[in-house]
């Protein structure tokens, strides 16, 4: 059995990163590129979510094999 | 018309071209811009390190694929992929082996990391051959030619390249995200994450967290696997990840090179780019 709260502890660790890495080219300062970070991240951490559900809703009706 | 000032302005030769002859051949692009001293440094340096790697590994690199995954573009995928004239007479030479198993040599994985190291670097060297070309081929520099230092750094030890540039804070913030990720990740594992002939493709994408990675191969990396590793898989993910967002950090540190050569030239009267003081 998985954990499911260290599993979310390492995505929000990589969705960090990802959403840092990614910032860089749209916050060419770094004080407003860190100000804007946790809403980033927050979105990013929102729309995975949806992402993940939608997933979870598709397998269980499309490819269900009971 | 100014014809001098013309002349002066003119670029010393086909950025393309350069970065192109560079990665079939290490130096050739500097060669073309005129810059023969230069070039045959770099390829003394670029191609004998992978020469070192082949001896060192006798050229077995490619024998760490399953037979599944042999193909003719297994090599597309490996930061030997850099130094694509070296890679060429890699696969052509040795290619995947005699057709069964054989022990490794001792110094298999340090000729591996030689021949990534001699990609890497001949990377580096196109993008030094490109920002060479664009540099007037009279008059000052406006700060084409400081380019590739800071992206090399930046693949050595994520973040230095934004340090090196004046970006001290965004710099600091890729060490500790990345080289973060990296040590969890290979703790996560338990070190298997760092084994080349265990993770061929994922290693290379940790490879791209530059020394760090190779750091923690070289303590980590090599232990036998004695117990059942929990959480092996999230690790590597992570440790993956790190390497891959480092080429996001590295595309950064190039783009703020560049942008700061092309404000200079810009200026009416271009000088020698200052170094940027950063930004609080």
């Amino acid at each position: 059995m998985i954990d499911p709260l260290l599993h979310t502890a390492f995505f929000v660790l990589a969705a960090l990163a990802i959403v840092f890495a990614g910032s860089t080219f749209s916050e060419l300062e770094d004080a407003p590129l860190l100000r804007a970070l946790p809403k980033k991240v927050g979105w990013f951490c929102l729309w995975c979510a949806v992402l993940a559900l939608l997933i979870v809703v598709l397998e269980h009706t499309l490819a269900s094999t009971r | 018309m100014n014809w001098a000032a013309s002349k002066k302005d003119t670029p010393r030769g086909d950025s393309t071209v350069a970065a192109v002859l560079t990665w079939v051949l290490p130096g050739a692009g500097h060669l073309y811009l005129g810059m023969p001293v230069f070039g045959l440094c770099a390829f003394l340096l670029v191609s004998g390190l992978y020469w070192i790697g082949l001896q060192l590994s006798g050229g077995m690199l490619f024998e760490y694929l399953e037979p599944d995954l042999q193909s003719n573009f297994a090599g597309v995928l490996t930061p030997e992929v850099g130094n694509l004239g070296a890679l060429v007479y890699h696969m052509k030479t040795y290619g995947y082996g005699i057709g069964h198993m054989r022990p490794w040599p001792d110094a298999m994985w340090i000729g591996c990391w030689l021949t990534a190291c001699s990609g890497i670097l001949n990377a580096c060297l196109m993008v030094q051959a490109h920002s060479d070309a664009r540099a007037p081929k009279e008059g000052a520099d406006p700060g084409f030619g400081s380019i590739a230092r800071p992206v090399l750094a930046a693949w050595a030890v994520p973040g230095l390249g934004h340090w090196l540039q004046g970006r001290k804070l965004r710099g600091v913030c890729f060490f500790v995200l990345l080289v973060g990720m990296l040590v969890v990740g290979t703790w996560l594992s338990g070190g298997s994450n760092l084994s080349r002939e265990r993770h061929f493709y994922y290693w290379a994408g940790q490879f791209l967290a530059g020394l760090p990675g190779l750091g923690l191969e070289a303590i980590f990396g090599h232990a036998p696997l004695t117990r059942e590793i929990r959480y092996a898989d999230a690790g590597l993910d992570l440790a993956c990840l790190a390497g891959l967002l480092n080429v996001l950090a590295l595309m950064d540190v190039y783009a703020f090179g560049e942008k700061r050569a092309l404000e200079w030239r810009a200026q009416p009267t271009s000088t020698p780019a200052a170094p940027v003081v950063s930004v609080p």
